[in-house]
């Protein structure tokens, strides 16, 4: 298994963004009830490993971070959901 | 960690939407349409000044539009996939709403609000399926069940349309859904 996909919270991040096209940072934070600071290196994470792609978009008031999953993320949370498929199917 | 709870936060992922975004603009397109329905109605049973009337519906439905590409520009937090089907539905739903309409107007006039409740009470509902949104599947089925008492009181049509589109904007906006 990738090395990436190792952290329960980066796995989670995948999840959420998988069946999206793209979604707002705070709404993240508010599903996987974590801490800023963990979310946040988790996604930069994410980011440098190409999984993710971090916009941010200046408001009227303050800034808005938005994040979507590259193509190379979802392949490689796909793969990862099959491993996990098929791990759990040889379980006794 | 449990594949269940994986696929649970896929699942969450897929109907996810900006709830407060969607609550604003069902309220003001409701609320419009209710509006417009309204005016309809009297232009059915009252009034001869129909191009004054007229003039009203197309500037309530230009406010209405306004509105929702105003809180548009502000951006939308969560655009997921079924997002994205649900638009493609509504857009060929609008064609169906169109074609039918034309063609009910030119054989049988008096269903026109009928066919127009129904149709877009299915669209309703099949977006609170996909969003599991009680209050989109409750308003649908509203509209669905409303074309009933249409059939039986058909001067009254446009006046029930109205209605029902005004409970379903009120209640878009009491926020009951988490």
């Amino acid at each position: 298994m990738d090395n990436i996909l190792n952290s329960e919270v980066r796995v989670k991040i995948l999840a959420l963004l998988y069946g999206m096209e793209y979604c707002e940072y705070n709404y993240i934070l508010k599903k996987l009830d974590t801490t800023h600071g963990n979310l946040w290196s988790h996604l930069k994470k994410l980011e440098k490993e190409d999984y993710i792609e971090i916009n941010k978009c200046p408001l009227k008031k303050g800034v808005r971070t938005v994040i979507k999953i590259t193509n190379k993320g979802s392949k490689k949370f796909r793969e990862y959901l099959n491993e996990l498929m098929e791990l759990s199917k040889k379980k006794p | 960690m449990e594949i269940k709870e994986l696929m649970n936060l896929i699942l969450d992922g897929y109907c996810g939407e900006d709830k407060k975004y969607k609550r604003i603009v069902y309220f003001i397109s409701n609320f419009t349409s209710a509006i417009v329905f309204f005016i309809i109605h009297l232009i059915y049973n009252y009034y001869s000044g129909i191009v004054a009337l007229m003039f009203i519906s197309i500037l309530i439905i230009l406010l209405g539009a306004i509105l929702i590409i105003r809180r548009r520009k502000l951006g939308i937090d969560t655009y997921s996939y079924f997002n994205k089907f649900m638009s493609e539905i509504v857009c060929y739903g609008l064609v169906c709403i169109v074609i039918s309409s034309i063609s009910v107007f030119f054989i049988y006039p008096s269903l026109l609000g009928v066919f127009i409740g129904s149709i877009y009470g299915l669209l309703m509902t099949v977006e609170g399926v996909l969003f599991k949104s009680f209050i989109r599947k409750f308003g649908g089925l509203l509209l669905i069940f409303s074309t009933l008492i249409m059939i039986i009181y058909l001067d009254y049509q446009f006046l029930i349309l109205g209605i029902v589109q005004m409970i379903i904007a009120i209640l878009n906006l009491l926020n009951i859904e988490k």
